[in-house]
């Protein structure tokens, strides 16, 4: 059986969304997420994409790993959803990367400076 | 590679917020760049966008210094591209339109943008993508802006130059 491969991509929210994952407000963030992604990805593509959050970073920011083929979809879906539950809520795609490693650096030292892309 | 966007006058930002998303200088309307209504002619001064869906209202004012044109319509007619083309003039997608909850259908609104983009490059006008955001919700990374101009029909090479150098034209930018 061949290994799915997978995409990490470094998300940040206009709003904070009670980070650290053990919060209930993560959990309805989380729930919200999911539900919104479903819906703009659809059914079908949403099974294909299999969006999970892997990691939270402070209240604002949080890693979301998906199948790498589906990845270009994912970008899409994360710039159009605008609402989650009852918030308004944008929600920034800074970088991605194949390992969650890289993510965690970039975010530690400094993040984006308008160069990296 | 230097990114730029347009966001809509009501959208606060600070510059942390803008180094972080990856930009070199977000363009705030009513402050780094105006937006006039096609029906207002007069001189003006410094970078200015015109908005509406009359054509020779907008031909006027791709005739007389706008840096872009945003057709209300998203639809723009052969003799307009033309007085674009000639002039410099770019024409402007807002993802405001798309994007908005309250906007017509999202489809809808899609091929639309995508029929303006095929038409403005078959005119050899260059075609901008802003944000043109409201509010921080509705504020894009570049990522972003690059991954909805593909959606529209844009190459991965014509993508980045809309976000880079036709949108630093929007606002003056010199390099």
């Amino acid at each position: 059986m061949i290994r799915e491969k997978r995409r990490y991509i470094l998300v940040e929210a206009s709003e904070p969304i009670g980070g650290g994952g053990a919060t209930q407000g993560a959990g309805d963030f989380e729930k919200d997420l999911y539900a919104a992604l479903r819906s703009e990805l659809g059914g079908i593509h949403y099974f294909s994409a299999n969006p999970r959050i892997a990691l939270y970073i402070g209240d604002r920011a949080f890693i979301v790993k998906c199948s790498l083929r589906c990845f270009p979809d994912m970008i899409l879906a994360l710039a159009m959803i605008k609402r989650l539950g009852n918030r308004d809520i944008g929600l920034y795609t800074l970088k991605s990367s194949g390992t969650m490693r890289a993510l965690k650096a970039f975010q530690t030292f400094g993040g984006n400076d308008g160069k990296r892309l | 590679m230097d990114f730029y966007d347009v966001i809509g006058p009501g959208c606060a930002f600070d510059d942390q917020l803008q180094i972080r998303l990856g930009y070199k200088r977000l363009f705030k309307v009513g402050k780094d760049v105006a937006v006039l209504e096609a029906g207002s002619e007069g001189q003006r001064s410094g970078a200015y966008l015109a908005a509406g869906d009359n054509p020779s209202r907008l031909i006027y004012h791709a005739k007389n210094g706008a840096a872009g044109i945003i057709p209300t319509a998203m639809a723009a007619e052969a003799k307009l591209l033309d007085a674009m083309r000639d002039n410099g003039c770019v024409a402007v997608i807002p993802l405001d339109a798309i994007i908005w909850r309250g906007a017509e259908s999202r489809s809808k609104m899609l091929y639309r943008a995508a029929r303006l983009f095929s038409q403005a490059r078959k005119a050899d006008v260059h075609v901008s993508i802003v944000s043109m955001a409201r509010n921080r919700a509705y504020m894009e990374s570049p990522i972003q802006l690059i991954g909805l101009a593909k959606l529209i029909g844009a190459e991965e090479g014509y993508a980045r130059y809309m976000v880079s150098k036709v949108n630093g034209s929007l606002g003056g930018a010199d390099d």
